[in-house]
């Protein structure tokens, strides 16, 4: 095993400023490993040989947020050969910190799927299993931060794209309210919804990461308009208080309908279980709350999400950019063909599904109707969210499912998001965090917070941290 | 419940095949069964809920036009299918009758 792998932000800015390690050898040892396991997890669709930066920690991307001169093909065959003309502003945010990307990482298409295997090129791989898919659709991202190949990387996340392979995978995913990271760069899919997450192995380097590119930008008019940026100094400050953080007369709100979901396997409830029993022994209030509007979080999540993507992805023509269908006559055909052609069966689905709720004759049966009902759930979230602290639930009702499982029955796995995309739709972060194993794969429980409620997520996180030892569980399978 | 998805497809500008047809039609089908949830609910919003917590304005640039540079060009010009003279070139659109 190399010296670098499975080494969290701390441990690996020790061994550089003690001279263990210099900048340039973390950079080739990065690489190295990335070239001795990717071709088992095909987590990174590329590796950036040429990208080190002196003084700086190397971190992989999902591929639809922009890097300068580099691909940005979004998963998808429509962009293999699309090379983006600018950062994201994530990137510069990160550059400006001393965090640079090595990398693209592999993703289920534009965004859509829940476990890895819509990608064009391939699927993904789960580092604890090597039959099992990573989730999706930040799938590539989970696995190489599972793999211990970087400390850190960013994904995106429109209904769970970030805590569930964050579940699935073992480590933590950090999906943050809505505004408060710049999607500048980021392609788009439910613009109303995505925003950009974090994975780390621990709490403490998710929220440095989070801090060091969370605040207002400019060029993103969704972001929260006097949400400052963070100093490096408000950053060290933050993270070494997380240790002073106490459980004691804090409350948690555990959504009833979600841990007692009727398909959630019985195994991985009782670790959840055993979560709220670690906390309920660092002095936390535990109480038991009924959410009815979490019932139609999925429903509503595919009417507005498919709207959206609908419009979204119809940039994606073949005119401007990207890929071109070869067999037109004329113009129409040749969107047309390009679309059918360059889109994967899932992306077209969605489009299809976007366009029928936004079509005139059922617009107000399912699109407004989803919006109002959306506009109920940030109610009943809201007034939860004043009497507790955090909310907990489960991220996902099952552990790591086969590659191919799903296949055929694509509404079962999309069913998964009932326990995610909630959290999207109101704009509130959510966190996974690992508690435990079920058959040697990990599972996850959720937090909740209030809207840029991320520091409680932070401490609540790091108190169950330091009270257990579940992130500092090792995949090998990947190894052998 | 009748869905042409050939229409759909249409206002998607997606040229389905007859077999990818038939599976569009049967994941729609299947999915709107599911979504119909929605029309069940039947609930009223709190009377303190406002919608918008942030409050936030929009931010317009100024209305100037500027020439792209010509780095921002040669992109342009690398990521497109097909490029002449500052032009992106496709197929027309209706051909001229000979």
């Amino acid at each position: 095993m190399s010296s670098i792998q499975f080494l969290n932000l701390k441990e690996i800015k020790e061994l550089l400023k003690n001279n263990n390690i210099s900048y340039k050898e973390l950079h080739s040892e990065t690489v190295n490993l990335f070239k001795k396991y990717n071709e088992k997890l095909n987590c990174a669709l590329e590796i950036f040989e040429d990208s080190f930066i002196e003084n700086s920690i190397p971190f992989i991307v999902k591929d639809v947020i922009s890097q300068k001169n580099r691909k940005l093909s979004a998963g998808s065959k429509i962009l293999s050969n699309f090379i983006s003309p600018y950062d994201a502003t994530v990137i510069e945010r990160l550059n400006f910190f001393n965090y640079y990307s090595i990398g693209r990482a592999n993703c289920d298409q534009f965004g859509m799927g829940s476990s890895g295997e819509n990608s064009a090129f391939g699927p993904s791989i789960n580092p604890w299993n090597l039959n099992k898919v990573p989730g999706g659709s930040s799938s590539g991202s989970a696995s190489a931060v599972a793999a211990g190949l970087v400390p850190f990387s960013l994904g995106a996340e429109t209904g769970g794209s970030v805590r569930q392979p964050a579940c699935l995978c073992g480590i933590v995913g950090l999906k943050t309210t809505y505004g408060s990271i710049s999607r500048n760069g980021a392609i788009a899919y439910a613009s109303s919804i995505d925003q950009i997450g974090i994975f780390t192995r621990n709490i403490r380097d998710c929220a440095e990461i989070y801090f060091s590119i969370a605040g207002f930008d400019k060029k993103d008019s969704t972001t929260i308009q006097n949400f400052k940026s963070y100093s490096k100094e408000e950053i060290d400050n933050f993270c070494n208080q997380l240790n002073n953080f106490s459980c004691k007369g804090k409350k948690i709100g555990v959504i009833e309908n979600a841990i007692n979901a009727k398909d959630i396997n019985l195994e991985v409830k009782k670790k959840l279980e055993e979560a709220l029993n670690v906390y309920s022994k660092l002095g936390a209030e535990i109480e038991y709350v009924s959410m009815p509007t979490m019932e139609y979080s999925a429903a509503v999540y595919f009417v507005i999400s498919r709207a959206e993507v609908a419009s979204n992805l119809s940039r994606y023509d073949g005119v401007k950019y990207g890929y071109r269908s070869k067999h037109s006559d004329n113009l129409l055909n040749m969107y047309s063909n390009t679309r059918n052609e360059g889109f994967g069966d899932v992306a077209k689905n969605r489009i299809i599904l976007g366009n029928y709720v936004l079509s005139s004759e059922y617009t107000d049966k399912y699109y407004i109707k989803a919006k109002e009902v959306q506009a109920l759930m940030k109610d009943e979230f809201f007034n939860n969210l004043k009497k507790f602290d955090v909310l907990f639930l489960p991220t996902f009702s099952d552990i790591a499912f086969d590659i191919g499982e799903f296949s055929k029955n694509s509404i079962a796995i999309d069913l998964g998001d009932y326990f995610t995309a909630a959290a999207n739709l109101v704009g509130i972060p959510g966190i996974s965090i690992p508690c435990g194993f079920v058959k040697n794969l990990p599972v996850g429980f959720q937090l909740l917070g209030k809207m840029l409620g991320e520091k409680d997520l932070f401490n609540f996180g790091h108190a169950y941290e330091q009270a257990t030892e579940w992130h500092k569980h090792k995949p090998s399978a990947f190894m052998i | 419940m009748s869905i042409s998805i050939k229409k759909i497809a249409n206002m998607s500008r997606i040229n389905l095949t007859p077999m990818q047809e038939i599976q569009s039609h049967e994941k729609l089908e299947e999915m709107i069964l599911y979504i119909n949830i929605i029309n069940s609910v039947d609930k009223k919003l709190s009377q303190d809920f406002d919608l918008n917590i942030y409050k936030n304005r929009n931010i317009f640039r100024k209305d100037i036009s500027f020439n792209l540079d010509t780095k921002v060009n040669s992109t342009i010009k690398k990521n497109a299918p097909e490029f002449l003279e500052n032009l992106f070139v496709v197929p027309l659109l209706v051909k001229r009758e000979k």
